[in-house]
């Protein structure tokens, strides 16, 4: 994260407004916007990092998109939630989108419940506040994608104190070309993975051919040597929350001995400077058990002739 | 009960068609009224003088039991029912039994000639012997049989789900069917609708009903109960006897695992897996849970993972085979339900289950529940769980108490009157009550809308007491208390949790699909004394399998929240 590329005039400016935007009817949210976006050539810069087809050649910058598209969105998406209003979520999103809640599953289909799924309600829970507590985001000249933790409550008829909380963590990409909607996401409640005997594929009618992303969701050392140099990685369990490069270092370092594997057909779809994979990841933890069930959203910019991360968040089934 | 409360109550026929069950008659109450009136005001609840009024005035047979479903109950009318039932002579018995073939009756087979009365000599001798299946004659295409679907003149009915009226259930029926459900096994549809069908059964769906039970008793002269009935050397003797082949169950799950406890696992959610041969529940989760769908859709739908225990997947299995064998396919049987599509199975497997705080076993945090159209049909008297709860229990059983004295029809449904007609009632004439308070209710929340003015209006012309004994000069208070919540969560509110008015809308068919044909119980009615009135609920609590893994949840969560009430206290 490049919180020192914003100015704090700028930065208190953006949150001053951000937050008036929220006291309009939806929820007191403190919002955290910190601008990490990098233009894809300053990637490869340091040089001590392996970059997939990293650029030896620095072309001129890139005009960005504005990223206030992402608080627009997620704007959109707090008060669909809190205003019980599924249509309205689920426009946020393009028609042929896949989000992982936490297993992937079509946003537009009759059957996703996706304003339940997102905010982790019960059929008895009704949300009673969403809270956007920490966002960051990033933009290529076509896209915008940010990462961000949401805190819910919500009344419940089943919790003897009478109301639930939860936190989650999302990954989002939205882009110019679909009009600034949704092409693919992630939202998870934080929770270790755990063995399930079936796995949970990509609808078939959603998969594609493997793409560069798709080898990365399943090893943790050619992911991290394809990181940006501002990215945000999110894993499953408490802790596991990276909001900058030299943390989600760290963080995949502890992963480099997991044995993962590709457990289905993937999603991989990319544009003119954006692209993503959202791959079923099984984790073969031991021989006694079934495979611990994943699933993972990667996001790329190009890079040189390659392609870099520029988030990753994987998901528990 | 006052004379003008009657009066308001027989000025009030034309509304009666609206709670949906009892639709039939025609004929005017003409000298029966005075009777009835008579006997109302001098608040009369025994059965006898009433079962006179109807002897005297057999006409007014339909009407008169419908208004009494109205004044004094469904189990005082179901009583005079037994009465006029038990006092026939062989001749009123053949009269009463006279077919009486209607629009909506369904077409049997083989054309019924003759009277009911008649039906059982023609296919079977009642007889003495405990097994009376040797005695049995198969029925051919040229039976003489008439058809169970029969409608009995002047009679308090119900309807089937195919369009027949069927007298209401005699006492003990309701138990029979009931424990039929909780057998162990389902029947398999197809073996069912054949001996169904060889039995004249009108009702012939490939689910075990009303008409069923009848046929049956008929055919073997024996009262059946649900022993006798699940019996698999009694049903495969009946189907040889009546050219039906195959064996009448669908087949048998194992459903436990055999594993020692691992004593150090506690939450309740270990202690309902390890009750059914689980070491604790991360590992019943990854050995039993598995995917399932329901008519082809995928029930990973809202917060639901979408997985299953096997005992669930084969009872939703069962539902299916009977509603394709019913309406030949998965999208036939969708569109013939009316269903949504809208359904989800196993949810709180994790956060639930393991809450640090509040650690939960309930039955879809061991994927042995499913929802359908869970938006629709809430959860009306989660009584006990908080006091959000109990204020929503004490609301909706207000609402219905409501709908039923302004007299928009239905009952006044309790947690005792729900299940108590859980236990009663076959799935088709339940439905047709809940369906009845459910539009009743959606009838009353509508009226909160209106101007105090018009509320009090219309609660004036009712009898008093109006709801949890409120009466005239409770009014006001009643507005405040009710009227004005209801304004708000249906109509002021944007926050949609309750944006439908009724409280059930899944069809007739659905839940004879999943009551009759899989063995749910229906969170509806039946799921417990204290708790009831979830719409949208369906489990497996009513095998033993599914209720031993409720009652060690149960168990381990009540003593678990015993004891931090005790530690608090100390």
């Amino acid at each position: 994260m490049r919180s020192d590329l914003v100015k704090p005039r700028q930065r208190k400016r953006r949150a001053s407004k951000l937050l008036t935007m929220w006291m309009r009817g939806l929820v007191a949210s403190a919002i955290v916007i910190v601008a990490c976006h990098r233009a894809e050539v300053e990637a490869g810069k340091k040089g001590d990092l392996p970059r997939t087809g990293s650029a030896s050649v620095k072309p001129a910058p890139a005009p960005k998109a504005d990223q206030k598209h992402a608080s627009m969105i997620m704007d959109a998406q707090v008060a669909a939630l809190l205003n019980a209003d599924n249509d309205a979520l689920v426009a946020t999103f393009t028609s042929d989108s896949v989000v992982l809640v936490p297993t992937p599953r079509a946003a537009h289909a009759e059957t996703t419940g996706l304003l339940a799924a997102i905010a982790q309600l019960d059929p008895h829970d009704k949300l009673k506040t969403a809270k956007v507590t920490k966002l960051v985001a990033g933009s290529s000249e076509s896209a915008v994608w940010w990462s961000a933790e949401v805190s819910f409550t919500a009344d419940s008829l089943e919790a003897s104190s009478g109301t639930t909380s939860t936190n989650i963590r999302l990954t989002e990409l939205a882009t110019a070309d679909s009009g600034w909607k949704v092409v693919a996401a992630a939202f998870a409640a934080i929770k270790p993975p755990r063995a399930l005997a079936d796995g949970d594929p990509i609808d078939a009618g959603s998969t594609t051919k493997a793409g560069p992303l798709t080898a990365l969701a399943t090893n943790a050392e050619r992911l991290d040597a394809s990181l940006a140099s501002s990215v945000v990685v999110f894993g499953t369990d408490k802790g596991e929350t990276a909001w900058d490069v030299s943390a989600a270092h760290t963080l995949l370092a502890r992963w480099k001995s997991l044995s993962l594997v590709v457990a289905s057909k993937p999603r991989e779809v990319s544009g003119k400077d954006w692209s993503f994979a959202i791959v079923s990841v099984d984790w073969q933890k031991s021989k006694d058990h079934a495979p611990f069930r994943m699933s993972a959203l990667i996001v790329g910019t190009p890079s040189g002739s390659g392609t870099q991360v520029v988030a990753a968040q994987f998901t528990a089934n | 009960m006052t004379t003008t409360g009657v009066r308001v109550e027989l000025e009030r026929e034309p509304q009666q068609t609206e709670s949906g069950y009892a639709r039939d008659g025609g004929a005017t109450l003409n000298g029966a009224r005075g009777q009835l009136q008579a006997l109302l005001a001098n608040g009369t609840r025994e059965p006898q003088p009433y079962a006179a009024v109807i002897r005297d005035h057999p006409a007014s047979r339909s009407e008169i039991l419908s208004l009494l479903q109205q004044t004094i109950g469904h189990t005082a009318v179901r009583a005079i029912v037994e009465i006029l039932r038990s006092a026939s002579t062989p001749a009123e018995a053949s009269a009463a039994h006279q077919p009486v073939q209607t629009a909506s009756v369904a077409p049997a087979a083989p054309t019924p000639t003759t009277a009911h009365a008649g039906a059982s000599s023609a296919i079977a001798t009642p007889a003495a012997s405990p097994s009376p299946i040797a005695t049995i004659a198969p029925t051919t295409s040229t039976s003489t049989a008439t058809p169970h679907a029969i409608i009995h003149q002047g009679a308090a009915t119900f309807e089937t789900i195919e369009h027949t009226r069927v007298e209401l259930h005699q006492a003990g029926e309701g138990k029979v069917l009931s424990d039929i459900r909780a057998f162990k096994l389902q029947f398999d549809p197809h073996w069912l609708k054949q001996l169904q069908t060889k039995l004249q059964v009108g009702d012939a769906t490939g689910a075990f009903n009303t008409e069923t039970l009848r046929a049956m008793r008929d055919v073997t002269g024996e009262k059946l109960n649900a022993a006798r009935i699940t019996n698999h050397a009694f049903l495969e003797a009946l189907g040889k006897k009546f050219g039906v082949d195959g064996d009448p169950f669908l087949p048998e799950l194992d459903a436990k695992g055999h594993a020692e406890p691992d004593l150090n696992k506690t939450d309740p959610a270990d202690i309902a897996a390890q009750a059914i041969g689980y070491a604790d529940y991360d590992t019943y989760y990854e050995k039993a849970m598995h995917k399932v769908t329901f008519l082809g859709v995928r029930l990973d739908q809202n917060h639901s993972d979408g997985r299953a225990h096997p005992l669930l997947a084969s009872r939703i299995a069962a539902a299916e085979a009977y509603l394709v064998q019913r309406f030949g396919s998965n999208e036939k049987a969708i569109a013939g339900t009316g269903w949504s599509k809208q359904g989800n199975a196993a949810y709180g497997t994790d956060s639930a289950a393991h809450d640090p705080n509040d650690p939960k076993s309930h039955m879809h945090t061991m994927g042995m529940a499913m929802d359908i159209d869970a938006g629709m049909n809430p959860y009306t008297m989660p009584k006990g769980d908080n006091a959000g709860a109990d204020w929503i229990t004490w609301f909706y059983q207000t609402g219905f108490e409501l709908g039923h004295r302004l007299g928009f029809g239905g009952d006044a449904l309790n947690l005792e009157s729900l299940y108590g007609e859980g236990k009663d009632m076959s799935s088709e004439e339940l439905h047709e009550h809940m369906l009845a308070s459910s539009k009743s209710f959606a009838r009353t929340v509508e009226l909160s809308e209106k101007p105090d003015e018009e509320i009090k209006a219309a609660l004036q012309t009712a009898k008093p007491p109006f709801a949890d004994g409120a009466g005239e000069k409770d009014i006001p208070s009643l507005i405040e208390k009710w009227f004005r919540p209801a304004k708000k969560l249906f109509h002021d509110s944007k926050s949609g949790a309750r944006k439908f008015h009724e409280t059930m809308t899944e069809s007739k068919e659905l839940v004879v699909a999943l009551r009759d044909a899989a063995g749910l119980n229906w969170g509806g009615t039946e799921m417990s004394a204290g708790q009831n009135g979830d719409f949208m609920h369906f489990d497996t609590r009513n095998d033993s399998t599914g209720h031993t893994v409720f009652q060690a949840g149960f168990d381990a969560q009540r003593s678990r929240k015993a004891k931090a009430k005790e530690t608090k206290s100390k």
